[in-house]
């Protein structure tokens, strides 16, 4: 599904320029879930923004299904975006300001979902995560777990193709992060593709394949047996 | 303590330097704004002031009968009669209406007009002690033949050597001595004057109100109790027993330093100011200054995100919240004494503008009371420091260290609203100002496009200095009408704009004819004016009975029913002969009044004033061949004033409104932009996260920019809702004191509406737009 090949990406600043990817190569198939780890700085996050559409790379190719990403122009990768892909971050970034209904609702409205089958989406995946009591909230009321529910709450409601998960347990405890964990697997049984940035082993042996980065490049790529026999 | 505060508030406004700039600069042009408005206001309220008795002196105004206009002069023998009964009066002083006049004074070839020599009483240096620099006060108006002179006329004649015994020859046959020179005051006065000589008539009779008469008080009398007494006693006068026409007569007193901008009466010679408008122009520089404030304040809360921190630390330290209020109003104090520094450069940089605007001559730099202008100054800073600083100092110190060294500083609390609020109220003020300027901007045309009811166009008015040559008029005339280009000649004493004007009472078939305008003109007068008949016919000296005919306009029909009266006998055995449509005569603010157009004749006042219509087609040829007749006549230098030009006075003061109010409204407006430039670019700042993640979700740049307009149409929405009625408000109670007056519609409040919403998407979408633009994961790295 996913065909990344040799993307480059630099950061500058006044004196220094980072190489924050250098000719990574990556192919996602549809349906696997793929973890990718690292050292902090080793460009793990910036792949994944990449491949979210939310930064761009100096050069390389990037085809989602068969259609080439990077040359697409601002608003159309924010149309293909909000089409297709789904995002769930370490801290959340709910808007504090709507309540849990609102705050998945959200996505649907910027896809223009007519109102009446926005609710009825709403109300099925606030089921499926199983915090219907906690639809009027504000986040600040919720815990830590509940406020990650809602997050991949939101990612899924537009039935997006692929999640991009960034760290997706890391502000959470063993026993939420767990719980977060499961969700995401859960996920993927049903035919979501996921590729999640993390820093936790235990995190990445819940996925079927798990890519090594270091200094912009991939080194190395291990296929967790367990999961990808369930694929198969 | 104080210097570490200077020294830590002098390196935070330099570390914020575009912010510190921001501030200094906006809060700079509201007060440049409010200086020279406190100027002109200091200017307008300093008349008569140089004299310290001023307070105790009164000028004598009467109305002669019961629904009257009130006169500002009176009758020689009142002020007399009135000192031997009244022991409040300390001395009186008068001056004589037929003494204003122009006159050509000379020095053997120095030949100048000087336009005001005043006649008055001996006794005027007691009451307007001015400072002689040569001669004795109190001997230089002892008899007919002595002039004392300003140090301007004497420098005239004389230079800077002393004059005093030295003789001016006057209106080329009176030999005057020159008994004194005095220094002109440093204040304005309500009167002007070049020089003084002895009034030139002891009194012209109880019936004649001639004279303006001071009445100086002795201190600390109670003005109103005095009043009812002076009324009172003069009741019990000799000659109001025998004198019925005195009867009805009341009287009322106008201090000196109320004079300029506050007499009420007609007819008056005084220079007059407009109380109104002052109070206007300070009322608006006021609130132009307290959004300066607004925008200081709200820039300052905007920062305390920034400043949290640096707070919390302070306060972890042991600083309790009076440091941190004396802190942070040490920044504000510092910001302030900088914005004032550039706002007084700018004041005396922009103070020509307001100088050829008001006609005034003032300067910063040459400002005649600097104590007083110190003294306001200081009041106004120690405010605005206040003002400007003070809820910012409160709101910046109420911080609770633990949350805000947490990260725990969340945003939506009481600044929020507080700074919603203020900017509300920039935007009420900004937009009752465009309102107000659209409203002056109408009337201003409104009157400038009245209907004045003659042809002003190519209307030449001068001056008749020689009796014999209004008697002999109509050779004159004849020589005048050879002139190529002039179409029409003839006189008159009140041509428009001109304030004066004689009111007549007469008795008319046992009724009484009241208050009637009365101007005297020459035949022709209408066809030089454009003023055809209306009913009837107007002067024409095919006529000989017509010296002795009467044409009124038709307010004067209405008033006195003359309608079935035309071609008959009215007062004074006049033939009504014919019906002119009113004109314009004060200006707009009076309503036409009943006015009789006479001849010039035995019993009437006379035209001496020669009025004449070119056809404009080459004016210059015109004029110089005028000239040349004319000086032929009076060897006098020539000087005219053009009607259309001297009418434009009776309305120049709005037309200067409505400039002063167009800088104001464009700096009011550049103020309130300033302030929400900041408010949203720190909206934006804040919300920068909420941003990103309505991106990431897939918000378009438009979703954005709908999402954070929309807070701030809301504000602005709600901002015009309240500033409407309260600009309908003023506006219509401005425009009730004007007899010819726009009506006031729809438009000024939709449009104001409109600019308002669009200076507030534009400035918000333009701060917001880079940040709606940029790629999600900027916006997310601030996390």
């Amino acid at each position: 599904m996913i065909k990344i090949e040799n993307l480059e990406k630099v950061y500058k600043t006044e004196e220094i320029e980072t190489t924050a990817l250098n000719g990574i190569n990556l192919h996602v198939k549809e349906g696997e879930f793929v973890s990718i780890m690292g050292p902090s700085g080793c460009g793990k996050s910036t792949l994944l923004n990449v491949m979210g559409l939310l930064d761009k790379p100096e050069s390389g190719s990037y085809k989602f299904i068969d259609t080439e990403l990077l040359k697409l122009n601002d608003k159309e990768r924010s149309n293909f975006r909000k089409r297709n892909m789904g995002f769930v971050f370490q801290n959340f970034n709910l808007i504090d300001e709507l309540t849990v209904f609102e705050n998945i609702e959200l996505p649907l409205i910027y896809n223009k979902v007519p109102a009446t089958e926005r609710k009825r989406l709403v109300n099925e995946i606030i089921e499926r995560m199983n915090i219907v009591n906690r639809s009027g909230h504000f986040p600040q009321q919720l815990s830590g777990g509940q406020q990650q529910r809602v997050a991949v709450a939101r990612a899924l409601v537009t039935k997006p193709k692929l999640v991009l998960a960034d760290e997706p347990t890391g502000n959470l405890d063993s026993s939420h992060g767990n719980e977060v964990m499961e969700l995401l697997c859960e996920l993927n049984e049903t035919g979501t593709t996921i590729v999640m940035v993390t820093h936790s082993s235990h995190d990445a042996s819940f996925s079927n394949r798990i890519i090594n980065l270091k200094d912009g490049h991939v080194i190395s790529e291990k296929i967790n047996k367990n999961r990808t026999e369930e694929l198969i | 303590m104080f210097r570490l505060n200077l020294k830590i508030a002098l390196r935070n406004l330099w570390k914020n330097k575009g912010y510190s700039t921001l501030n200094i600069f906006g809060l700079s042009i509201g007060l440049a704004g409010f200086i020279m408005i406190l100027l002109f206001a200091n200017h307008e309220r300093s008349y008569d002031t140089w004299n310290s008795d001023a307070k105790d002196i009164y000028r004598i105004s009467i109305k002669w009968g019961p629904g009257q206009e009130e006169y500002s002069s009176s009758p020689a023998e009142l002020a007399p009669a009135l000192k031997e009964v009244l022991p409040e009066i300390v001395d009186y002083g008068r001056f004589y209406v037929w003494d204003m006049k122009q006159r050509l004074v000379s020095k053997d070839k120095n030949e100048n007009f000087v336009d005001h020599i005043m006649g008055v009483d001996s006794s005027w240096f007691n009451l307007f002690p001015y400072k002689f620099i040569y001669g004795d006060a109190k001997t230089s108006l002892l008899s007919a033949n002595q002039i004392v002179l300003s140090q301007k006329t004497s420098e005239l004649f004389f230079g800077k050597a002393n004059p005093v015994g030295q003789s001016l020859l006057i209106n080329t046959k009176d030999q005057y001595v020159v008994s004194g020179v005095y220094e002109e005051p440093n204040t304005p006065e309500h009167m002007e004057h070049d020089g003084f000589v002895k009034k030139s008539s002891p009194g012209d009779g109880w019936g004649n109100g001639n004279y303006y008469t001071y009445l100086k008080l002795k201190e600390g009398t109670d003005k109103e109790a005095f009043v009812r007494k002076l009324n009172q006693t003069f009741k019990k006068l000799p000659i109001v027993k025998e004198d019925q026409g005195l009867k009805e007569v009341e009287m009322f007193l106008t201090s000196v330093p109320d004079l300029y901008l506050h007499a009420s009466s007609a007819q008056d010679p005084t220079k007059r100011g407009n109380a109104k408008i002052v109070t206007i122009l300070v009322l608006f520089s006021s609130l132009l200054l307290i959004i300066a404030c607004i925008n200081f304040t709200n820039l300052s809360i905007a920062q305390s995100v920034k400043r949290a921190k640096e707070t919390g630390v302070r306060k972890v330290l042991g600083a309790a919240r009076s440091n941190l209020i004396t802190y942070f109003l040490t920044e504000t104090g510092i910001q302030c004494v900088l914005a004032l520094l550039l706002a007084l450069t700018i004041a005396e940089v922009g103070m020509p503008v307001l100088n050829q605007l008001m006609e005034v001559k003032l300067s910063l730099l040459s400002y005649s009371n600097p104590g007083q202008l110190i003294i306001q100054l200081s009041l106004v800073m120690t405010f605005v420091v206040i003002l400007a600083g003070g809820y910012a100092a409160f709101f910046l110190s109420s911080y609770e260290p633990v949350k805000v060294l947490k990260g725990n500083f969340s945003r939506g609390t009481g600044s929020l609203w507080m700074r919603k609020t203020l900017i509300s109220v920039q935007f009420i003020v900004a937009t009752v100002f465009m309102v107000a300027l659209m409203i002056i901007r109408q009337q201003v045309t409104y009157i400038k496009n009245q209907d004045a009811g003659f042809k002003k166009d190519h209307v030449l008015v001068f001056k008749v200095r020689k009796g014999d040559n209004r008697r002999n008029f109509s050779q004159i005339k004849e020589r005048l009408l050879k002139v190529p280009g002039i179409n029409a000649v003839s006189r008159v004493n009140y041509y428009p704009g001109v304030k004066a004007m004689q009111v007549i009472d007469r008795d008319f078939n046992g009724g009484k004819v009241s208050n009637l305008s009365t101007i005297t003109v020459d035949f022709d007068y209408f066809k030089v004016m454009g003023m055809p008949a209306q009913r009837g016919r107007v002067f024409s000296d095919k006529f000989a009975t017509d010296s002795n005919a009467i044409v009124v306009n038709e307010s004067a029909v209405k008033k006195y029913g003359l309608q079935k009266l035309i071609g008959s006998k009215w007062i004074n055995d006049r033939v009504i002969i014919g019906v002119v449509k009113d004109h314009i005569q004060k200006g707009m603010e009076t309503a036409a009044e009943p006015t009789a157009f006479v001849v010039e004749g035995r019993g009437t006042n006379s035209a001496d004033h020669v009025i004449l219509k070119m056809d404009g087609a080459n004016t210059q040829v015109t004029l110089e061949a005028l000239k040349k007749v004319w000086t032929a006549v009076e060897p006098f230098p020539f000087q005219y004033t053009w009607l259309d030009q001297s009418f434009a006075q009776v309305y120049v003061q709005y037309i200067r409104l409505d400039k002063l109010f167009n800088i104001f409204t464009y700096v009011t407006l550049a103020i309130a932009v300033l302030g929400l430039f900041a408010l949203a670019s720190f909206s934006v700042q804040e919300r920068t996260k909420e941003i990103g993640v309505r991106k990431v979700l897939g918000a378009e740049t438009t979703d954005i920019l709908r999402l954070i307009n929309k807070s701030f149409l809301v504000l602005v929405v709600i901002a015009n809702l309240i500033a409407i009625p309260v600009a309908y408000i003023l506006s219509s109670n401005w425009l009730s004191g004007f007899a010819y007056r726009t009506s006031i519609t729809v438009w000024p409040f939709v449009f104001a509406s409109i600019i308002s919403v669009l200076i507030t998407v534009l400035t918000v979408s333009l701060q917001t737009f880079k940040t709606a633009n940029a790629k999600p994961v900027d916006a997310l790295k601030y996390e």
